[in-house]
């Protein structure tokens, strides 16, 4: 048995492993998507960015509904609260998400060049919408959501959808659609050749760039112009979750205080910094593989921050802290969470196993000579 | 207050986003299999024309699937979305098994998937047939993940009520896993998916075979089609009548507006064929009656009787009453957790909990209610009866058609003689929409028949809503409603126009109409694939 | 146990499927022998 404190600490390490998990793997596909109206000319062309991912964006797409079923059952008061509280965005990021699928399946099946380019574009916006819409999300977890609850835990949204996209939290939507487009170029650069190696080898560096440019000014931000939270009183680590039972404070520069108190987070950023920079070094060298895991460290570096700077907390609630959630208090039962733990640890080795072998079985470059004779067959 | 026309709204969209999901994912269960069978031929026989069968069913398959994976998506977000409450109240218990749904179901189904559509050439025979068969695997264990918890919702076992989480939490999650409703349901529902992608390939053929195209190729997929569907139908009929059992065991409201049976009758009760439903007067101005069946359905015996909706609606009444104790000693405790003197009277009411939360709809303080409120929510307790009643028996009717047909055509397809009767080709082509007619009604009396609850007996629809606006989710609906329509009609032409081009899609130069291509043209329309 | 019924079951199905599939491939045969002797 599993004392409760330490798996409610390790179901945060769990969350952060799959979402940084759908970052390197949806996240790459998403950023093909993005990039695929701009790095394909013509139709052969992009035809060889879509049978890069061909076989494996459905999988990756599970990274990300499994993050959500993992914030189910291992959060399921965040869930609740973070989706119904987010409910336009959430409807923005399902409906950007619907042209994946049936772009990817249909498009190729007709062949007419109005058809085509208008499911084109329906990939570029279910790549480059979810991106941007988490991005916005995290920046308002940052600066606190405007919710309470009452005293059956109901939770209430007060905020408006507008609200959501404020100057701060946009930001952030463009630093995670920018280290998304870069990650997905990287990936492009491993499985393409000719021009559109040549075009994604140029967005990779422009877009690592910009991205790192972005974080380092959304960290300046955060240390100087956002309140973060503190945890004063209540909120044992080991007691049943109740998230009311407990005193919050903001504070100016807040966010900062893990840092300070745990020197070795400060590797987290670092990550992100290097992995950053390394992807840009390894595009100019051309070196694909290089450059893919040098942005998979970005992405992690990136999430981990705002992970690492909003330790214990969640989902900050700028109108009534009290109602705040922390991974102490928002959690599943004991029962459940031991439970999650292990089929987790079971199931996520095999399905990084056989994901690996898939990939290794769709190996090589992709064509223009394979995507003309594989007419009726590829996408 | 929550606004009652927020609860409805909600539902609305739940129901049109469920049933419209539940259009893609028979044809992917059956058709999992399906192609399973026709692969394993090929490389038991070796025969090209089974290769050809898979790649083409394959092709329908996939465009199936895509809408499958968009509106399932659509379907993770909405407990989360729309039904907040709910997901915080029952996610310690339900978000598990869609968690591990998506790590033991989806991860496995979407990831060969890809294999099973790009894999032909870099696969041996074997390996890419081990693929096709883990996509099977996966897209059926994902439907006992998400009949798990749904089986749950219907049945919530092995799961306690907590005052300071105020929340359910699971107890024991062998009770929820072997809950026997699930079971159930699982098999039910996917042997219904089953008939259903077993009628879709039957039906195309005929249609091939009636057209005189593609001969070879169309009798091979009857032939499986046939076979398949036959043991099929017959599972969805045993499992149907499993699940009115475990019904009856559960959720008595539910049985009863089924068959309307307005009043206990003397064991062993007789069935309602079918019945003239009063709702005004509670009552049948008139009913087709066969003796004993009821009471041999519903209790599997002839001694136990089953509750009429009076008497269940009697007994709900106190539960009622003792319901409003338990959730007046809740409110104490949620205001204080430490004054332990209501502890024992609330754990003596607890089960009725749910019952007592059944009044919020009338009143926010339950100790304020009137027994005119305790009388409306007990009239609640009961959903409506014509609308199950009817709808029970058309998939109950579907059922049986569609068993008679598999039964037909597998005697034909043993006797080979099926190309002589154009009156059962015509049977299989009209009957390739009916059985998502049954499935759709069947999920209807499976969720309209829990109302008013969403987790049974524990938590009202009423409650389990977000605390969104009417406009957010008016809008939200439009906007689903707009996007599926314009899914679906893409969805329909390709799967049409796919249809009717038939193998030849393949482009193997070996299919109707292909002649021209083919060196000379010397090919007959109906050349004997197997042999190239 | 239904989900035990359940795995026996529809191994049992596709095999009955195939076997019927197979079994077919013989009228196959007949047909084209029949063919070729009334040729
Ligand atoms: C009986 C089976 C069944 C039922 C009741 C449901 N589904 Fe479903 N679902 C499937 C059977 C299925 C499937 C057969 O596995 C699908 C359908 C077509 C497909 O592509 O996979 C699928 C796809 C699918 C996907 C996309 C998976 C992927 O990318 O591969 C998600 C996220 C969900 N579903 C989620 C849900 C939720 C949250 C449901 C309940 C409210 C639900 N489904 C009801
Ligand atoms: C895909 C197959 C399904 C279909 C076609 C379906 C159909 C429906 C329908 C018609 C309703 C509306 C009932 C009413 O309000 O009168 C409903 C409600 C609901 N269903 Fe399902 N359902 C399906 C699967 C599920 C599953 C698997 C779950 C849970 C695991 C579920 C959970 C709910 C919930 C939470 C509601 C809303 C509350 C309610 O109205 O009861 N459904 N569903
Ligand atoms: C003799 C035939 C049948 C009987 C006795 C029968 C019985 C039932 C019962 C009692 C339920 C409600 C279960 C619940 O509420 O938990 C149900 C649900 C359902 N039925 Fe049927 N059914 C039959 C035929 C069919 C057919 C032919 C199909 C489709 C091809 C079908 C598809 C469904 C589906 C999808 C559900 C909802 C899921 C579930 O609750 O299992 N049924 N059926």
């Amino acid at each position: 048995m599993l004392d409760y404190t330490a798996l409610k600490l390790i179901w945060w390490l769990f969350v952060g492993v799959l979402l940084i998990g759908f970052a390197i793997m949806d996240g790459h596909d998403m950023g093909v998507g993005t990039l695929l109206p701009f790095v394909g000319k013509n139709d052969n062309e992009r035809r060889v960015v879509l049978n890069t991912v061909g076989p494996h964006w459905d999988g990756n797409q599970v990274w990300f509904i499994t993050g959500g079923g993992a914030i189910f059952a291992a959060w399921p008061l965040v869930y609740a609260t973070a989706f119904s509280g987010f409910y336009w965005a959430m409807m923005a990021v399902l409906w950007a998400l619907f042209f994946r699928p049936v772009g990817f399946d249909y498009r190729s099946k007709i062949d007419n060049a109005q058809w085509r380019n208008t499911w084109d574009w329906g990939l570029f916006i279910g790549g480059f919408v979810p991106p941007l819409i988490f991005g916005v999300a995290f920046g308002n977890l940052l600066q606190g959501v405007p919710f309470h609850f009452d005293n059956d835990l109901r939770s209430f949204y007060t905020g408006s959808f507008w609200q959501l996209l404020n100057p701060f939290a946009l930001l952030t939507g463009l630093v995670s659609t920018t280290m998304i487009t870069a990650h997905g170029a990287n990936f492009l650069l491993i499985r393409t050749e000719g021009d559109v190696y040549k075009r994604s080898r140029t967005a990779s560096m422009i877009f690592s760039a910009v991205s790192l440019a972005l974080f380092a000014l959304a960290g300046l931000w955060v240390m100087k112009g956002i309140n973060g939270f503190v945890l004063t009183g209540g909120d044992l680590p080991d007691a049943l979750p109740n998230p009311l039972d407990k005193t919050v404070v903001m504070q100016a520069g807040a966010w900062m205080h893990n840092y300070s108190a745990y020197p070795l987070t400060m590797l987290v950023p670092a990550a992100a910094f290097v992995g950053g920079l390394l992807s840009l070094v390894f595009a100019m060298g051309n070196k694909p593989v290089m450059a893919f895991i040098a942005s998979s460290v970005n992405m992690l570096g990136v999430i981990g921050t705002a992970g690492v700077s909003m330790f214990p907390f969640v989902m900050p609630s700028s109108t009534d802290p009290r109602s705040s959630m922390t991974v102490w208090d928002s959690v599943s039962s004991h029962t459940t969470l031991e439970l999650m733990f292990f089929a987790t640890l079971i199931f996520l080795p095999i399905v990084i196993f056989y994901t690996s072998w898939a990939y290794k079985v769709m190996s090589g470059k992709v064509t223009l000579e394979f995507v003309k004779r594989n007419d009726h067959s590829a996408y | 207050m929550i606004s009652s026309e927020l609860v409805d709204l909600s539902r609305l969209q739940f129901a049109m986003v469920a049933l419209f999901h539940f259009l893609f994912v028979p044809l992917t269960l059956g058709m999992t299999f399906l192609l399973v069978i026709m692969e394993s031929t090929y490389v038991v026989t070796g025969k090209q024309i089974y290769k050809d069968m898979t790649q083409f069913w394959g092709k329908l398959f996939g465009i199936n699937f895509a809408l499958g994976v968009t509106t399932g998506i659509t379907m993770e977000f909405q407990f989360g979305t729309n039904w907040a409450y709910y997901s915080h109240y029952v996610g310690d218990i339900f978000g598990a098994p869609l968690a591990i749904e998506g790590l033991m179901a989806f991860f496995l189904e979407s990831t060969f998937i890809g294999l099973f559509f790009f894999g032909w050439d870099k696969l041996s025979k074997v390996k890419h047939l081990m693929i096709t068969m883990l996509v099977a695997l996966g897209s059926n264990l994902s439907a006992l993940w998400i009949l798990v918890a749904n089986g749950w919702m219907n049945n919530p076992t092995g799961a306690d009520f907590s005052y300071i989480t105020m929340r359910m939490e699971m107890t024991s999650f062998w009770d929820v896993l072997f809950n026997p409703q699930a079971q159930a349901k699982f098999v039910h529902t996917v042997s219904a998916g089953y008939v259903t992608g077993s009628a879709f390939v039957l039906g195309i053929s005929s249609w091939y075979l009636l057209k005189g195209r593609d001969i070879e190729f169309a009798k091979r997929s009857f032939r499986i089609a046939a076979a398949f569907g036959l043991a099929s139908a017959l599972s969805v009929i045993v499992l149907g009548d499993e699940s009115g059992y475990t019904v009856g065991e559960n959720q008595q409201t539910k049985l009863a507006a089924i068959e309307a049976m307005w009043h206990t009758e003397p064991a062993p009760a007789s069935f309602n064929l079918i019945a003239g439903i009063n709702e005004a007067k509670q009552e049948n101005d008139w009913a087709i009656q066969i003796p004993y069946v009821m009471g041999l359905i519903g209790t599997r015996s002839t001694t136990e009787t089953i509750p009429g909706i009076h008497e269940i609606k009697a007994h709900n009444y106190q539960r009622i009453l003792s319901g409003e104790i338990a959730a007046k000693d809740l409110a104490i405790l949620r205001a204080n957790p430490h004054d332990t003197s209501v502890l024992g009277e609330f754990n003596a009411h607890k089960a009725d909990l749910g019952f007592g939360l059944l009044l919020k709809k009338y009143t926010d303080d339950v100790t304020k209610a009137t027994p005119e409120m305790v009388q409306k929510a007990t009239d609640d307790t009961v959903p409506a009866v014509t609308p199950m009643f009817w709808t029970f028996r058309i998939m109950v009717a579907v059922g049986f058609a569609l068993l008679l047909m598999f039964a037909l055509a597998l005697y034909a397809s043993v006797r080979n003689d099926f190309m002589q009767k154009p009156w059962l080709l015509k049977w299989a082509v009209w009957f390739i929409p009916v059985p998502w007619i049954a499935i759709e009604f069947g999920w209807f009396v499976a969720e309209y028949g829990r109302q008013p609850w969403t987790i049974f007996g524990v938590l009202p629809t009423y409650l389990s809503a977000s605390s969104l606006s009417s406009a957010s989710v008016i809008g939200s609906i439009f906007g689903f409603f707009a996007l599926y329509t314009g899914l679906f009609i893409v969805e329909m032409y390709l799967m049409l126009k796919f249809s009717r081009q038939g193998p030849s899609s393949l482009h193997t130069g070996r299919y109707h109409g292909e002649t021209a291509h083919v060196g000379g043209g010397a090919m007959p329309t109906h050349a004997p694939a197997d042999k190239i | 146990m239904w989900y035990f019924t359940w795995i026996l079951g529809v191994a049992m199905a596709v095999l009955l499927a195939i076997v019927n599939a197979v079994y077919g491939e013989n009228h196959e045969l007949q047909e084209e022998a029949e063919k070729h002797g009334k040729r």
